[in-house]
This record gives structure tokens, C-alpha cells and sequence, in this order.
């Protein structure tokens, strides 16, 4: 598989970029870091001192080479605010972060696909426009939005639900959900119009012609095909998800990644900052390659 | 002949798509621009339309419920609800029209070099919008507010870096189909320099879709924006923003839900009629982005 | 008479239906496939040839629908049955078993993202003829030889997008008859081809068709398949039939103009180059309705009655009928 192989080598260039775009729009910040991470009453040499054993005082590609070799070796260097290593963090912070997106992708995908299909096969009827409605008010609404309504509703008017997270899975259904709801309209979305450009293809009109039903021929011929741009989409919008994941953390007090960052924004803690992003866009990265994979795995023209 | 054709030629360019496509514009596009337009003018007028200030406190008419004198209440700081909602809508407009047209505007020039000054600049161009694509919007956004705080400038620059990438990708693609037509080849054989080329074929062709992209990409815009207030690191007070008015209000949620309801619904209506508008547009225009 | 007849069009309207309007777009014909013969079927495009074929087994497209006459289907085991007054169900049931069908794109008619062997067992498997998954492979291989591709086996497994346009028609040729239908519609088979392939698809769908005692229906725009092809011909101008005969007394006597126009606009050896025989005029616009006959814009024979009053289908000699004024001695 050289192309899946070529396409492994562009993510390695990817990251690299990555890397070097957050590590120089990190340190043009303006005023030096050491001194918004001390207190303002210190003397010089506490600084100096501090400044050394950070390595800010060496020239700046030797820093981001020695953090690049560090990173390889799963290094991210050492949080300011928390005393810990980065890797460390990251590493307890992430479970939380994959199940909150797993769960909300699996409602997302089962929801946006399934109201996609009803939307398609009713085309332009009743069913249609209803979730066809439904699917651009939910790509219209911010996550912050569904959460709060979702706690209103579902917490203090139904009390059916927790209202933040608390360790139990049901806890985190709410959050799931909020988060999902955006691309749960995204993927309605895109499966109607691509389902719907596939039932005109001329294979369903043989599908049929050989005895299947209209209902079968959709099942068994057009739903494959018509996958594959989703499968696409999925892996783009895990960028969108992980972005979502920092609202949807902080509203339901969730200790995973988005909360994570937030506080290194909050606590002007770059070394962390660096590392969590680094680290989504890594997991980013891996995602698509998946995609690619899958979408290789059902279409064997990709496979050459 | 070799006279009249030159302008013979102008003519027939001139006569690009756009205008002649859309004789009448039907109500899915006519319904969520007047909705668009009338917040656009109520947001300018409120200065004279309504007698508070957003900004002067009350404290003597703190959490006042919905009523005559303050058609949507106060908050808690004795503000009125109403007047700062098209005050923080001013914000979201803003961020809704000038980022978006410069990702646009850049998007669309790294677009046209990928698509058309060779295998180097594509492979730069579309490892900077993969770099780019390669974040989360969101941590991106905050790794710009880390470096230069939690501005207006920060965020115009965010939503560019999030937006440009995604429209560059689709520019190229599309400027490789228009360059895939034969007039294109007859004009290359005839002699017509490149930036002739892009000006007068390219960029006229590429007009519908660029219009499409524009409004497609507000709703990211509008959302990004509220989305980095309400998390407070986007506009801080005492400006006013619609995310931030809902982050202000979240403690009051269970008591006062009209105080979120009112800048949340704001958020909404704006993002969904420029959803609205966006995809009629591409409709109209038979776009596929 | 009629016993003999495998299909029979009676008056069969086909319409695209619209929120507002209806537009007709097969306007009532009449079409006969005797057992064990071959219809040709020809028109330009847009003339509702190919909508005709898909009323058959209907897999009309969700925006045109049958909306007038009958589809007389006659077989000894279910007697007359009128296809079109069919339910969905019981007309898949005849769809792949006893009507089978050949589309024009064989690249896009194939679903990409199966192989080739599976799409024809798939004929077996859901009609329930061979549940036996062993079983059902051999008869897909055995097809796939019957069918001229070479190597069958090794075939089976493979996927459309890594076979050529006539070894793809010949997967669908293959399809079509496994289970040995009655009646083979082939809409525009060799349309898509290289001539060197068409002949040959050609000739097999022509030997298949004798070996099974099979009918079928060939839809084409051109003179050279139906030629080679059919026993019986039926002319489509805009949704209607003019002219129908025996194929060689239609080559040898052509009456209405327009199948007049369309054999001389087959170019031969030895013809002028410079000078190419085309129908003068497009075909009209079939939202407008017009009293007389729909070919007299486009006739240079017309007379004043053509402006005013449609002709008739009639019988001028055996087996053949023609739609023309002037023919009838007018």
C-alpha cells in the first residue's frame, strides 16, 4: 500500500509543522514567560536561575530541537503551574477526553446517519423536512447552547439526569450528547445529499432490475457508497469535537484535554499548553489516517 | 475583422455567469437576508433606539423580570437585557463579515497559486492548510489568546488561521476544474499572460463559489467567536459579546433561564439564517462545497 | 394470435409528474414482442424509448410514472398478468427471473464497491434458485464462460473498476441471464463500446438469445444494431410510434420521413465526405402541445393536413404501419 504509506509520511510533515507553528506563536508572546510564571516581587537571579532550568535562555531552534527529540521520545517537557510532567497529565486527562468523544460520536454518527437516510428515501416529504430542519438547527446551535439547554431541561426541569460529571457513565450522557448534536446535523446532512446522489446512480436501476426492492437495493447497494464521504467527514469533524470537548469539559466539569488546556491558558502554563496541543493534533492526525484506512478497507478503486 | 475583434472578445468575457443566473431570487434566499438585514439595522440603531446604556450599571433594578420598562429585563448588574443583546449582536456581525472576508480573500489567493504556479506552491499551500486543519480550531484559538490575550485582534486572527485552510482546499480544487476548460488552453495558446488569466477567467469563475464560502463560513465565524467569549478568553469586560452574556448569566440558569435564553437565542437565529442563506446560495448557484 | 405474444403494450402512457403539471412523455403506444423474437426499438434521444423500457419492469425513475394503459405479460406458468397494475413485490419477483435487463454504462451500471461475481449471485441468492453458496458460485462461474470471459473463475472475484467496457457488459450480460429470462430488454447495450466490442456483444446477445429461446427488446438510436439485430422494428418520434415493420421491409421501404431521414443519415462508403445527411431541426419542445403531427416542422414532404390533424398508426402492408398522411395517399 504505498498511497496509505505516502499519506503517513505527509501526517509525519504535518506534525512537524504543527509543532513548529504552536512553538513560534508561543514565544512571540509579548513579555517573557518566567516572569508571568513567578510572582512580580522576585529578585533577578531567581529568574535567571529559572529561566536556565527551563532552557529559555538558549537560542530558539536549538530549544524546538531539543523539544522535537524530547517529544519523540514522549517527553513534553515539565508543567509550570502543576510541578508535573506533561506527558503525565495528558495521560490522565485523556481517557475522559476519548470516552466524552467516543460516546458523543457514536450518538452523532447513529443519529446524523439514521435521520440522514429517512431524510433521503423521503425526499422533499414530511419526514424529509422535519429532519431536514432539525439537522440545520442542529449544525446552527453552539455547543455551549445544547449543553446549558440540556442542563435545564433535562437536570432541573426532569431531573432525569446529573448535572455534571461525576465519575458514573450516566453522568456523562448529557455532556455526550451535547457535544454530538452539531455533528449529529453535519452528518444528517451529508448523508441525505451523498445518499441521495447515489440512488440516481445507474447500479440501483440494475439492483432493481435484478428483483431487488427499492428499499433493498438502498440497504445492499446505495448505503455503501454513499458511506464513504462520511467516513470522510467523521475524521474531519474529530477536529471539531476535540474543539467542542473544551466547552463541553468545562460546562460539565469534565478533567479531560479542553479542561486541561483551559487551565494552561488560564495559568499561562505554555509548556502544557504546547503539549495538549500538540498532542490533539496528533490524535487528529490519526484519526484521518483512519479514515483513509477504513475508506481503503470498503473501496477497492482506492486500493491500487 | 482584426479590428473588431478585440472588443468582440471583451464582450463575450464580460458576460460572466453571476448576474445573468439570478433573475429573481426566490424567498429562501429573499426570507433569511431581510431577517439578516433587520438585525444588521436594529444593531446600528440601538444607540437611538433604545434609552440605556449597555454599559451603566443599575443597581437599584438588578434581576428585574421581563416588563414594559425592560422589555427582556435586567441582569444581574441592573443592565438592560435588550440593549446589550443588539450591542453584543454588533460584535457578532463584526466577527461574522471581516474575519470571514479575509479567510476568504486568503483562502482564495493560496487557492489560485496552488491550483496554478506549479508543484511547489501546491505542496506549500496545502501543507499550510493541512498544518492548520490539523488543530482543533478551538486550541488554536486559545494558543493565539495565550500569545496576545484575550483581544478582538486575537480573535479575527484565530478565525482567519481556522478558516483560511478549508477554503484554500476548495478554491484549488475548483480553479483546477476551471483551468481543465478549453478557452482557458485557447487563451494560453494565444499568448494571454497568467495574471491576465487569473483575473479575467479564474476569479470571475470562481465568484459563486467564493460567495458560497463567504456565507457558509459566517455561522464558524459567529460560532467560534461566542464560543471563546463564553469560555472568557475571547472579548473580556466590559465590552459586550453574546458568549459572554450567556457565560454571565450561567449562574442564574435554574433561576433566570431568560437571562441565557435571550443572547443564546440571538446566537441561533443569526447563525441559522446565515445557514439559511448559505444553502440556498449554493443551491442557487449549484455550488458543492 | 395474441397467445403468441410474450408483451404486449397496449396504449401505454408514461408521464413525468409534477407538483403542477404532467408532461407526457410516452404518448400512448402500442408494442408487440412475439416469443423468441427480437424488437428493435429506436428513436433519437429523449424520444421516451428508454422510458418505455423502464415502465416494463418498472424501475421508472420517482419522477415519471405509468399513467395510462397496460403491460400484458404472458407466460404459461402465471398466465396474463398486466404488469403495471403490479405490486412492488410481486413485480421484483419477475424482475432478474423472467425479465432481465442490460443497461447502457456498464462502468457505472455495476456497483464499484462489489465484485462481479457476487453482483450476479446476488440474481440467485434473492430469488431464493440456489441457496446453496457453493452452488450458486459454480452456476455464476459457469455464466461468466457462457458469456465469452475467459478465466472465469479468477473473474469472479474480481471488482468493475479493473475489467474493460466489454467484459463489464458481459458481467451484465451475464447477470441478466442466469436466471434464463423470458424477456431481455437492452437498453442501448453498445452505446458505451468500441465498434470492434459491439460487434461482438452483439452477436452474443443475438446467439443467446436464439440458444434460450429468449425474446428481447433492444433499445438503440442506431440503424446498424437494429440491422444486425432485430426481427421487428418500431419507430419512436416524441413519445409516439410512427412507423413500425419487419426489419427488411422497413430498410426496403421506409414511409414515414423520419425513419426515411434517420437510414439515410447512416453514412456509407463511397458517399460525398463533404456532404453529411442530417434531420433538419431539433426535436420540438414536448411542453408545448401542437394539434398536428409532431414531425411536420421537421418534414420537407409536408402537406397542409399535417399542421392540423395528427395521422393515425395504420396498416399499410403486412406487419407494417405507419403514422403519415402523406403515406396514407392523402
Amino acid at each position: 500500500m504505498p498511497a496509505l504509506l505516502r499519506r503517513f509520511l505527509g501526517v509525519v510533515f504535518v506534525l512537524l509543522g504543527v509543532m513548529l507553528l504552536i512553538f513560534i506563536m508561543l514565544r512571540i508572546i509579548p513579555g517573557d514567560p518566567v516572569s508571568v510564571l513567578l510572582n512580580e516581587h522576585v529578585n533577578p537571579a531567581t529568574v535567571e536561575k529559572m529561566t536556565e532550568s527551563l532552557g529559555l535562555n538558549k537560542p530558539l531552534p536549538e530549544q524546538f530541537f531539543s523539544y522535537l527529540l524530547g517529544a519523540l521520545k514522549g517527553d513534553l517537557g515539565k508543567s509550570y503551574y502543576m510541578r508535573k510532567p506533561v506527558t503525565a497529565l495528558i495521560m490522565e486527562a485523556f481517557p475522559y477526553t476519548l470516552l466524552l468523544t467516543v460516546l458523543s460520536a457514536a450518538f452523532a454518527w447513529a443519529f446524523g446517519i439514521g435521520t440522514g437516510i429517512i431524510s433521503a428515501i423521503y425526499n422533499n416529504r414530511l419526514p424529509d423536512y422535519i429532519f431536514r430542519g432539525l439537522s440545520l438547527f442542529g449544525i446552527s446551535v453552539p455547543v455551549f447552547i445544547v449543553a446549558l439547554s440540556l442542563q435545564y431541561f433535562i437536570y432541573f426541569k426532569l431531573s432525569l439526569l446529573p448535572l455534571t460529571y461525576n465519575g458514573s457513565l450516566q453522568s456523562m450522557i448529557l455532556p455526550a450528547i451535547a457535544l454530538g448534536w452539531n455533528s449529529a446535523g453535519s452528518v444528517a446532512r451529508l448523508t441525505r445529499s451523498s445518499l441521495m446522489g447515489e440512488l440516481e446512480a445507474p447500479y440501483i436501476d440494475t439492483a432493481r432490475a435484478k428483483g431487488l426492492t427499492t428499499r433493498q437495493a438502498i440497504v445492499r447497494h446505495g448505503l455503501r457508497n454513499a458511506m464513504l464521504p462520511v467516513i470522510t467527514m467523521m475524521a474531519l469533524q474529530l477536529s471539531s469535537m476535540l474543539s467542542g470537548a473544551v466547552i463541553t469539559e468545562s460546562i460539565f466539569s469534565i478533567s479531560g484535554m479542553g479542561k486541561l488546556a483551559l487551565t494552561a491558558v488560564q495559568t499561562r502554563d505554555m509548556p502544557l499548553l504546547q503539549g495538549t496541543v500538540l498532542f490533539m493534533a496528533f490524535v487528529i492526525s490519526m484519526g484521518n489516517i483512519l479514515a483513509d484506512v477504513i475508506n481503503t478497507i470498503l473501496d477497492p478503486r482506492l486500493r491500487v | 475583422m482584426s479590428s473588431s475583434s478585440p472588443s468582440n472578445k471583451e464582450t463575450v468575457m464580460r458576460k460572466v455567469p453571476l448576474f445573468s443566473r439570478m433573475p429573481i431570487l426566490p424567498p429562501s434566499v429573499t426570507v433569511p437576508a431581510s431577517i439578516i438585514l433587520l438585525i444588521i439595522l436594529l444593531a446600528l440603531l440601538v444607540p437611538i433606539v433604545s434609552p440605556y446604556d449597555a454599559l451603566r450599571q443599575n443597581l437599584t433594578e438588578r434581576l428585574s423580570a421581563p416588563g414594559t420598562a425592560h422589555i427582556l429585563g435586567t441582569d444581574a448588574l441592573g443592565r438592560d437585557c435588550f440593549t446589550r443583546i443588539f450591542y453584543g449582536t454588533r460584535i457578532s456581525l463584526f466577527v461574522a463579515l471581516i474575519p470571514t472576508a479575509f479567510a476568504v480573500l486568503i483562502g482564495m489567493a493560496a487557492g489560485i497559486a496552488a491550483a496554478f504556479f506549479g508543484k511547489a506552491a501546491d505542496a506549500l499551500v496545502t501543507w499550510l492548510s493541512d498544518v492548520t486543519l490539523a488543530f482543533p480550531g478551538m486550541l488554536l484559538a486559545m494558543v493565539i489568546m495565550y500569545s496576545f490575550g484575550g483581544s478582538f485582534s486575537s480573535i479575527v486572527i484565530s478565525i482567519v488561521i481556522m478558516e483560511w485552510g478549508s477554503i484554500a482546499r476548495i478554491v484549488r480544487s475548483v480553479t483546477l476544474s476551471i483551468l481543465e476548460n478549453e478557452y482557458i488552453l485557447a487563451a494560453r495558446s494565444i499568448g494571454v499572460k497568467r495574471f491576465n488569466i487569473i483575473i479575467r477567467h479564474i476569479i470571475p469563475n470562481l465568484i459563486p463559489t467564493l460567495i458560497v464560502l463567504f456565507t457558509l463560513n459566517i455561522p464558524a465565524s459567529i460560532l467560534s467567536e461566542s464560543s471563546l467569549s463564553f469560555l472568557g478568553i475571547g472579548i473580556q469586560p466590559p465590552e459586550v459579546s453574546l458568549g459572554l452574556m450567556v457565560n454571565e448569566s450561567r449562574t442564574l440558569l435554574f433561576n433566570k433561564p431568560h437571562l441565557v435564553l435571550g443572547p443564546a437565542g440571538m446566537i441561533m437565529l443569526l447563525v441559522l439564517s446565515f445557514n439559511f442563506l448559505g444553502d440556498a446560495l449554493r443551491d442557487r448557484f449549484d455550488q458543492e462545497v | 394470435m395474441s397467445e403468441d405474444l410474450l408483451l404486449e403494450l397496449r396504449d401505454l402512457s408514461v408521464s413525468i409528474v409534477g407538483k403542477k403539471e404532467t408532461l407526457p412523455i410516452v404518448k400512448g403506444i402500442d408494442l408487440h414482442i412475439p416469443r423468441g423474437s427480437i424488437v428493435g426499438l429506436v428513436g433519437e434521444s429523449g424520444c421516451g424509448k428508454s422510458m418505455t423500457a423502464k415502465s416494463i419492469n418498472n424501475i421508472l425513475p420517482p419522477f415519471a410514472r405509468v399513467t395510462g394503459g397496460s403491460i400484458i405479460w404472458r407466460t404459461e406458468a402465471s398466465g396474463e398478468v398486466d404488469l403495471a397494475l403490479l405490486k412492488e413485490k410481486e413485480m421484483r419477483k419477475k424482475c432478474g427471473t423472467e425479465i432481465a435487463m442490460v443497461f447502457q454504462e456498464p462502468m457505472t451500471s455495476l456497483n464499484p464497491l462489489m465484485q462481479v461475481g457476487e453482483q450476479i449471485k446476488e440474481v440467485l441468492t434473492i430469488h431464493g434458485v440456489e441457496r446453496d453458496n457453493k452452488k450458486a458460485k459454480d452456476r455464476v462461474i459457469e455464466m461468466l464462460s457462457k458469456v465469452g470471459i475467459a478465466e472465469p473463475a479468477l473473474r469472479y472475484n474480481a471488482w468493475p473498476h479493473e475489467l474493460s467496457g466489454g467484459m463489464r457488459q458481459r458481467v451484465m450480460i451475464a447477470m441478466a441471464m442466469i436466471c434464463q429470462p423470458k424477456l431481455l430488454i437492452a437498453d442501448e447495450p453498445t452505446t458505451a463500446l468500441d465498434v470492434t466490442i459491439e460487434a461482438q456483444i452483439l452477436s452474443l446477445i443475438k446467439e443467446l438469445c436464439r440458444n434460450n429461446s429468449m425474446s428481447a427488446l433492444v433499445i438503440t438510436h442506431n440503424m446498424g444494431v437494429v440491422s444486425t439485430l432485430c426481427d421487428y422494428v418500431y419507430v419512436m418520434y416524441l413519445g409516439s410510434v410512427v412507423e413500425s415493420a419487419p426489419v427488411k421491409e422497413l430498410f426496403n421501404n421506409p414511409c414515414h420521413p423520419y425513419t426515411r431521414g434517420l437510414l439515410s443519415s447512416i453514412p456509407h462508403v463511397g458517399d460525398n465526405p463533404e456532404f453529411l445527411h442530417t434531420i433538419p431541426g431539433n426535436v420540438p419542445d414536448m411542453k408545448k402541445h401542437f394539434k398536428g403531427c409532431d414531425f411536420c416542422l421537421r418534414c420537407s414532404d409536408d402537406i397542409k393536413q399535417c399542421f392540423f390533424e395528427k395521422p393515425a398508426l395504420t396498416e399499410t402492408g403486412a406487419g407494417h404501419f405507419v403514422r403519415c398522411h402523406r403515406s396514407l395517399g392523402a
